[in-house]
């Protein structure tokens, strides 16, 4: 069986912001803010006055990178644990390398240059690794390796061979990064990054349809806001790309581009709302610890609560016994290995005790990792209740254990008495048959010898033997009767009732055969009620009532006696409520002062160790 | 009081040493033993070849040593009506002689084990079974009899009644029953309707039908 001491407890990958103080991390956020309200400024008050057609695209385009950065800053004030604020942030600033270009020196214009369209790069890996932040597949994790590769390495390269005033942008300052003007080498390399931009902005488009298409329910839910505000943006991004190659009617510079840039500029707001919607539920963490504030859970609610503050109707949650090396469901039933149900979707994560040991795990959609610390908290909120859960389970298993110990103790024992027969059976008995033979022969040779005192000593012994033989015959029976092992309890019960002493009725009794512990159970219950109703109750008339079903088997032997008699007082009694117990039954003895006493039993006959409340 | 005409017999026994003991003393008794059998297949094989006049079976007998016998003599009497079967059983149980005699009309015997310490018992039985009579051990009938009741119907019957009432139960025929206890065929016949109506049991002519109306009469 596993161990689950052995596997990790990983939930969350703590990152810089999320080990700073407080303080520091506003300073740095603070930073980060007014660097991109510098970097928009600069763009608006620089680029309005020189845009063409209409200054608006230049806002909108300063407002698409406000957008990236002012959304980091809420994801990485918020949610400090995610990268996903961090990407946010490297978007945002490098959206603004267009604000360089205008800044007019020939620094900017060429750091500018070499940083442009680079967004893409982190844009992609947000994309791709949303809404946990961290890639989950190989081909993801090419692509955007691929992107951060490319995309620099293709502009430091068509930079080099750019002489901007070659190019015709007669006041553009000087790029300290020419080594040779050559437009035409310069062309190839602006085509070739442009083929190679194409082909990897392909590849994430399709992974994010592949992503889309296999992602399970509460996934989509968290998807889902970037999903739909993604297709605008892709769209202006397509048509940003074209422009490049094509010049397009004045139309699209002037409305249609602005509006696909105020989609682009939505589009971090929708990472914004995925990533925080799963933090609003945190609120349901607070809603479990009110339910389980209650008391004590009914079975299977306990599993069920954990599952909607987690946020995953379809979770499930199994209990580690560490001594019976098993799990078990909160309904104590045995469960396989939950590790082996750890897929694509599904998730496992360990909860340990209050003494860092291995104590449940929970199963569930791999969305549910978006908010690594929202399956914290339902696990720390659950913690005390699961802890209790598992003594209730292994106090079970323990007393399932000792019951199951017992039935094996009587079983032995009723083996034993079956063993004693057989050889009592097969081996003294068939040894007097054999004396018996040799002495009948004996007399056989002696009556034509015609010695009377032989004669009678022969017949003494004889009638001697025969009397053993039957002594004996009636302690095998005692021990063990054959018929209840060979024909079952109906020929057994007749058997013990003709020879009872108090006129018995066998009022009704099963002739199907039960397990034989169950059969040996109510035949020694029935002789042990005859019994004692022989010796104490003074009754005349015994009646048996026997019935089946299709579970249980009840029996009930009632005298018409004097009563009072005592469960206690007799081992017969209690030897006989041991055996019955042990079989998952119930003993009831009611004897009432006023006279009367019924001895009656209830035996699953299933042998499944039921409880019988 | 041995009978001298040498009726045919086979054993079935799973103890060889009980088997040859039984052999010797029915031998010496006057029998003639002509085959003897550890497992029913070989009982069943020795009657169909040998055609004996009674087979001696018993009641516990591989594979499963429960009640092997009793299928045996049921076997030999379906393959064979007109031989006689005498199962021997270690077990002083109604059960199992109500199930031999309700499953044969005559001809077989339910015998406990240690009637063989009285060869002249064994062999009446024998005879009896060898003419196609039924034979029921006589401590199956008075632990029958012995049975307490609450309102109990024997207790209606004479002394004289009861004792013809267990030879009746024992499957024995009126005229054993005279010889028996040494009285007229008409006193016999008097006694055994008398016990008929006390008990509320039809009278019947076959000794079979009789002893099973009577047992179950007393098993009820």
């Amino acid at each position: 069986m596993a161990n689950i001491g052995d596997r990790a407890f990983s939930t969350t990958t703590g990152s810089w912001l999320r080990g700073a103080d407080g303080i520091a991390r506003t300073w740095v956020l603070s930073g980060l803010g007014l660097l991109a309200l510098v970097l928009a400024a600069i763009e608006i008050i620089v680029g309005v006055p020189r845009a063409q057609p209409s200054g608006l695209v230049v806002v909108v385009n300063a407002m698409v990178g406000l957008s990236f950065v002012g959304s980091s800053i809420v994801a990485l004030q918020r949610r400090p644990d995610s990268p996903v604020g961090v990407l946010l942030a490297a978007t945002g600033l490098l959206w603004f390398s267009q604000a360089l270009v205008l800044l007019g020196t020939s620094w900017a214009l060429s750091l500018g240059l070499v940083l442009d369209g680079l967004f893409w790069a982190p844009l992609s890996h947000l994309l791709l690794s949303f809404p946990t932040g961290r890639l989950d597949s190989r081909v993801n994790r090419v692509i955007v390796a691929a992107l951060y590769i490319t995309l620099p390495v293709g502009n430091v390269l068509s930079v080099i061979f750019l002489d901007p005033t070659t190019a015709g942008c007669l006041e553009c300052p000087p790029n300290v990064f020419m080594v040779v003007d050559d437009p035409s080498l310069f062309r190839i390399t602006v085509l070739l990054n442009a083929l190679a931009g194409g082909l990897l902005a392909i590849a994430v488009v399709l992974s994010l349809v592949d992503r889309w298409r296999k992602a399970s329910q509460p996934m989509r839910r968290t998807l889902r806001p970037v999903w739909w505000a993604l297709w605008p943006a892709f769209c202006a991004a397509t048509i940003l790309i074209i422009s490049d190659f094509i010049p397009l009617p004045s139309a699209y510079g002037t409305v249609v581009l602005p509006l696909l840039n105020l989609a682009l500029a939505v589009l971090p707001i929708a990472f914004l709302v995925g990533l925080l919607r799963t933090q609003l539920d945190r609120a349901m963490v607070s809603g479990l610890l009110l339910e389980l504030e209650k008391g004590p859970l009914p079975p299977g609610r306990l599993s069920r609560a954990i599952a909607e503050a987690a946020g995953d109707p379809a979770l499930e949650m199994a209990l580690w016994l560490p001594e019976s090396q098993v799990f078990v469901d909160d309904q104590h039933r045995v469960v396989a290995d939950p590790f082996i149900g750890a897929s694509e979707h599904r998730a496992v994560t360990s909860v340990q005790d209050s003494d860092g040991n291995p104590l449940a795990v929970l199963i569930h959609d791999r969305a549910v990792l978006a908010d690594p610390l929202r399956i914290e908290a339902v696990a720390s909120a659950a913690r005390l209740t699961l802890e209790n859960e598992r003594l209730h389970a292994q106090l079970r298993a323990h007393l399932k254990e000792v019951r199951a110990s017992r039935a094996r103790i009587v079983e032995a024992a009723d083996q034993a008495r079956r063993g004693i027969e057989r050889d009592l059976h097969d081996g003294a008995q068939q040894r007097l048959l054999a004396l018996s033979l040799a002495l009948e022969r004996a007399r056989v040779l002696n009556s034509t010898a015609e010695n009377p005192r032989l004669e009678d000593l022969l017949k003494e012994v004889s009638d001697d033997l025969e009397e053993t033989q039957a002594e004996l015959r009636e302690l095998a029976r005692g021990i063990h009767p054959a018929l209840l092992t060979d024909e079952g309890l109906g020929p057994a019960v007749k058997s013990l009732v003709r020879k009872a002493q108090i006129p018995t009725r066998i009022v009704s009794m099963p002739w199907a055969r039960f397990p034989p512990p169950v059969e040996a159970a109510v035949f020694f219950l029935i002789s042990e009620a005859l019994a004692n109703a022989a010796k104490h109750s003074a009754a005349t008339e015994i009646a048996i009532k026997a019935e089946a079903d299709k579970d249980w088997l009840t029996v009930e032997v009632s005298d018409n006696g004097v009563g009072g008699a005592d469960a206690e007082a007799g081992t017969g009694l209690r030897g006989l409520k041991d055996r019955i117990v042990s079989l998952g039954g119930v003993l009831q003895l009611d004897s009432p002062s006023q006279g009367g006493t019924t001895v009656s039993a209830k035996i699953p006959t299933t042998l499944k160790g039921q409880d019988p409340e | 009081m041995t009978t001298p005409t040498s009726t045919r017999l086979v054993l079935a026994d799973d103890s060889l040493l009980f088997r040859r003991g039984l052999s010797l003393l029915l031998t010496d008794a006057g029998f003639e033993v002509i085959g003897e059998a550890g497992h029913p297949d070989h009982l069943i094989a020795l009657v169909d070849s040998d055609e004996p006049d009674a087979a001696i079976v018993d009641i516990k007998m591989p594979p499963t040593f429960t009640d092997e016998g009793l299928r045996a003599a049921e076997e030999v009497r379906n393959r064979h009506p007109d031989i006689g079967v005498l199962v021997l059983s270690q077990y002083l149980e109604v059960h199992y002689a109500m199930t031999l005699i309700a499953s044969q009309p005559g001809g077989v015997g339910y015998l406990l084990k240690d009637r063989v310490t009285n060869v002249d018992d064994l062999s009446d039985a024998i005879d009896r079974v060898v003419n196609g009579q039924p034979v029921v051990d006589p401590g199956v009938v008075s632990e029958l009899l012995a049975q307490r009741r609450t309102k109990n119907p024997l207790d209606d019957l004479t002394d004289r009644e009861r004792e013809v009432l267990s030879l009746m139960a024992e499957g024995r025929s009126n005229l054993a029953i005279e010889n028996s206890l040494l009285i007229s065929p008409r006193t016999v016949e008097s006694h055994v309707r008398n016990i008929l109506i006390k008990l509320g049991l039809e009278e019947t002519p076959s000794d079979h039908r009789r002893v099973l109306a009577v047992l179950t009469f007393l098993n009820a």
